[in-house]
């Protein structure tokens, strides 16, 4: 076995090796470079197409750019509604394009061919792989590979996806900033708690992570990113761009021509100003020289210019100074100083640029900036070392260590779902965000209720559960989501669990969804209902197709018909209110008459997405106020029901309503159950919906309080 | 028993020992062999990394006197300044092809990107496309920059700007 680690990188990716026996760490170059573009291009020759990847690509992307797929990090795991997408394909030449009905996440097309952006990711994948097995003349077998620790499930599952799909036994999809931090070795903390700040600016992004490192009593390390923040299009081509406009500029006032123009001098003054910035890391000037830079007029114009390392410092200040006013925003959302923090690293080529530097050493004292491994390839040595300490996984019934490609332990068959890695360093990671399921609650059918908290260490040796109740006998319809935000939509989606009930169970059934994350951050999730033999397990796929959320296309419908909507479900609640207001709770009482109030005042602003969700509110007011909404649902059934069923169902409102008025409680309680089966009878015999035109809830769960 | 006669007792194997001392002595035997094998190696190495180094040097002090040879052309040319631009031109021309036989004859050094050629992603960095009339597809037009292979390996690609292969619209 020989196992790499690997920097799946948006710009470039770097393999790195480390050799327990004493060699350490080194960097194992691919096709002779230590970094390889993450690019995967297609050449046309003779009617033939071949698809070129790494530097081939790199080279041919302006031959053919609409063929030629940069950046596929930014479309990992992403469906084709995401805003990132949206934004890649303004500034990308190359088609993205949504999957297959039932697939949401975006695709892009090389030739003829439409691939997900992981099958992108395999073929640079598989280029490495072959690169480094060269290389080292040993067939690699086995890797790490890093992901941003803003990466959620479906991104870091699509990169699992990609490395297996490569030929790959991935031991461990791991966090950029921890792999970075096992690189400065900050596990040989001792002991205690150490807070850490990444600032990692590459050539085209920013991201800043920090990270909590704690040693447990059994000497196990946790890395436990707290946040992260940054900017997806910031980094050192910024800085190189300042100084070709600079030079630019020269030629405009020197030779009174402007060659903005002309893709030869551009291609030129790009060139000398990387080599510039390079110069100026070490030097107080640099002189730019370029012979015959640029033609007019017949004559040649030559560049011959100075930079100083103070003009170049004062140009690139206002990106710097975002930065910093990024990493600030980081630290007050977890309300911290920054002398809370204890360790910051840099990561990523433009931290080498002297200004950037200064400015962190300033901000957070300059004792704690560590700059002793190298910038550009740290993240690929932190994941080189974990790749060969790592030897396995620990079946946790019999202890036997078991090969990470295992499924099941070759002791006792035992499932290894849940087996911790085995090796030298101990390194546990803990989940970002809370994972969670999209759920109804009152009048809101887009409440998140988490399950696994944001925090904890996985894997885990026990699911965590939440009870539900159900709001259709047929089917459970679970959407998952991952976020902070109480809303599910705003959170970002994993896929969704469909659970079709071989046989029918009452709508108000108790139902436990639980979730179990496994070693490779997979989510296993369960669904049964309580005393009776229905259970589900189901491994969740992010190719599924989405639930059917709040969505942008519906805010765009025409404004006049959401109005209208809204004025007429206005009008059905106040009359809701005067026929049963009698039923109604004090609380619900109030609640509905300042949905009311809310309703009027978003007639008169005729905000379309705001009519659309206040009938929604108004709605599940009508259909979800308890006793009241029972009557009122069951005098409609009664007007859609034969006259004998109509009979029965007036009857049991008249003893129900009885009931209520001398205060029998319990009596009420046992004639609504009666009368709530009786409606969902006639519901389903004469197809008349069970609760009316209430919402259907098309399979979500309940929160159990708001029942 | 002081701690020195323990030490002598258990460095000195009596006779029932006598197949443990056998057992050392070749084993020590082997780690020699061993040791003399790799330090063999390493001689032969050493040897291998003290040629090249001496072909590196000879390589340099070529490209130095070639540079420099250069170097003094132009300071010829730059001395005749009342010279009639054609015969100024191909003098530099004629330098130019100087520079180019220091850089690939004396070194095994061998220059990439030249006019014509077909452009090759591994060895070729596409700085852009243009209409060329003749050219095929993918031949290169202009070399922005010369691209470099040194005994064999590529150091530095070119960068070309290729043929569209399409006529210019009349």
């Amino acid at each position: 076995m020989t196992a790499i680690g690997i920097d799946l990188g948006t710009t470039n990716s770097v393999v790195a090796r480390y050799d327990s026996g004493g060699a350490g760490s080194s960097v194992v170059t691919v096709g002779g470079a230590r970094s390889t573009p993450s690019v995967v291009s297609m050449r046309s020759r003779d009617g033939k197409e071949e698809l070129l990847v790494g530097s081939p690509a790199f080279n041919w992307a302006k031959r053919d750019p609409e063929n030629t797929i940069l950046s596929v990090k930014r479309l990992m795991g992403r469906d084709f509604a995401d805003e990132a997408v949206a934004e890649a394909r303004e500034r990308r030449s190359y088609r993205i394009v949504p999957g297959s009905d039932e697939d949401p996440r975006a695709h892009v097309v090389i030739g003829r061919t439409t691939y997900t952006p992981a099958q992108v990711s395999t073929l640079i994948l598989e280029r490495l792989k072959q690169g480094a097995t060269e290389k080292l003349g040993t067939d690699v077998t086995h890797a790490v590979i890093t992901v941003p620790a803003y990466f959620k499930e479906a991104q870091r599952a699509a990169t699992r996806e990609a490395g297996e799909a490569a030929g790959l036994v991935v031991k461990r999809i791991i966090d950029e900033p921890t792999a970075a931090a096992v690189a400065f070795g900050l596990e040989h903390h001792d002991g205690g708690r150490h807070r850490v700040l990444v600032y990692d600016l590459g050539g085209g992004t920013f991201d800043i992570s920090i990270l909590n490192t704690v040693t447990d009593a059994d000497g196990r390390h946790h890395f436990h990113v707290l946040d992260f923040n940054g900017d997806n299009w910031l980094g050192g081509d910024d800085f190189d761009q300042l100084i070709t406009g600079r030079i630019t500029e020269w030629v405009r006032q020197n030779a009174g021509v402007d060659p903005s123009g002309d893709s030869e001098f551009l291609f030129h003054a790009k060139k000398a100003a990387e080599e510039a910035k390079r110069e100026l890391s070490t030097a107080e000037s640099t002189d730019i020289i370029i012979p015959a830079a640029y033609r007019s007029a017949g004559r040649p114009v030559d560049v011959e210019m100075t930079l100083t390392r103070a003009e170049f410092e004062e140009m690139i200040t206002p990106l710097v100074d975002r930065t910093i006013a990024l990493v600030r925003t980081a630290l007050d959302r977890q309300h911290l100083a920054p002398d809370d923090i204890s360790d910051v690293l840099l990561v990523g080529g433009s931290t080498l640029v002297p200004k950037v530097c200064e400015v962190v050493e300033d901000f957070f004292g300059s004792g704690k900036v560590r700059r002793d491994i190298d910038a550009m390839e740290c993240v690929a040595i932190g994941a080189g070392i974990l790749a060969s300490t790592l030897h396995g996984v620990e079946c946790a019934k019999c202890g036997t260590v078991n090969d990470e490609s295992a499924k099941e332990c070759t002791e006792c068959r035992g499932t290894l779902v849940s087996a911790r890695s085995v090796g030298e360093l101990q390194i546990y990671d803990v989940t970002g965000m809370a994972l969670g399921v999209a759920a109804v609650k009152g009048s809101q059918a887009d409440t998140f209720v988490p399950i696994i908290p944001r925090g904890t260490p996985y894997p885990m040796s026990e699911p965590m559960r939440h009870t539900f109740q159900a709001t259709d006998g047929r089917l459970i319809r679970v959407p998952v989501y991952e976020g902070d935000s109480g809303i599910a939509s705003e959170n970002q989606e994993q896929g969704v669990i469909e659970y079709e009930l071989p046989e029918e169970i009452d709508i108000h059934s108790r139902v436990d969804v639980s979730f179990l994350f496994d070693r490779n951050r997979e989510l296993h999730v369960t669904i049964n209902v309580p005393g009776t033999s229905l259970v589900y397990r189901k491994k969740l796929r992010f190719d599924t197709a989405r639930s059917q959320g709040p969505s942008k296309v519906a805010v765009e419908e025409d404004e006049a018909t959401h109005r209208a909507d809204l004025m007429y479900v206005e009008e059905v609640t106040r009359h809701f209110v005067r026929t049963y207001g009698q039923y109604l709770d004090p609380s619900q009482a109030m609640k509905i008459e300042g949905d009311l109030n809310r309703a009027q005042q978003t007639l008169v602003f005729s905000d379309p997405a705001e009519c659309r969700r206040m009938t929604s509110v108004l709605e599940g007011d009508i259909f979800g106020s308890g006793l009241a909404s029972q009557l009122y649902l069951a005098e409609r059934a009664a007007d859609r029901a034969t006259p004998d069923d109509a009979h029965r169902i007036n009857q049991a409102i008249v003893a129900v309503q009885q009931a209520f008025q001398q205060g029998r409680r319990e009596t009420v309680l046992e004639q609504s159950q009666a009368l709530r089966v009786m409606v969902a009878k006639v519901g389903q015999e004469y197809e008349v919906s069970a609760i009316g035109d209430s919402r259907s809830f098309d399979g979500l769960l309940k929160l159990l309080d708001e029942a | 028993m002081s701690s020195r006669e323990a030490q002598r007792s258990s460095a000195d194997p009596g006779p029932a020992d006598g197949g443990a001392l056998g057992e050392v002595l070749a084993g020590n035997r082997t780690a020699t062999l061993d040791l003399v094998r790799a330090l063999d190696a390493h001689r032969e190495h050493t040897e291998h990394v003290l040629r090249e180094l001496d072909r590196v040097e000879r390589d340099l002090a070529r490209l130095l006197s070639g540079i420099t040879g250069a170097l003094d052309a132009f300071d010829r040319l730059l001395a005749h300044d009342d010279a009639d631009f054609e015969s100024y031109r191909a003098s530099v021309h004629r330098t130019r092809q100087l520079l180019i036989d220091v850089l690939c004859n004396n070194s095994e050094l061998e220059l990439i990107g030249w006019p014509g050629e077909l452009a090759d992603p591994e060895t070729h960095h596409v700085a852009g496309v243009a209409e060329a009339a003749g050219l095929p597809r993918d031949a290169v037009v202009k070399v922005l920059k010369h691209g470099i292979r040194y005994r064999g390996e590529l150091v530095y690609r070119a960068s070309v700007i290729v043929a569209s292969g399409e006529e210019k619209q009349q």
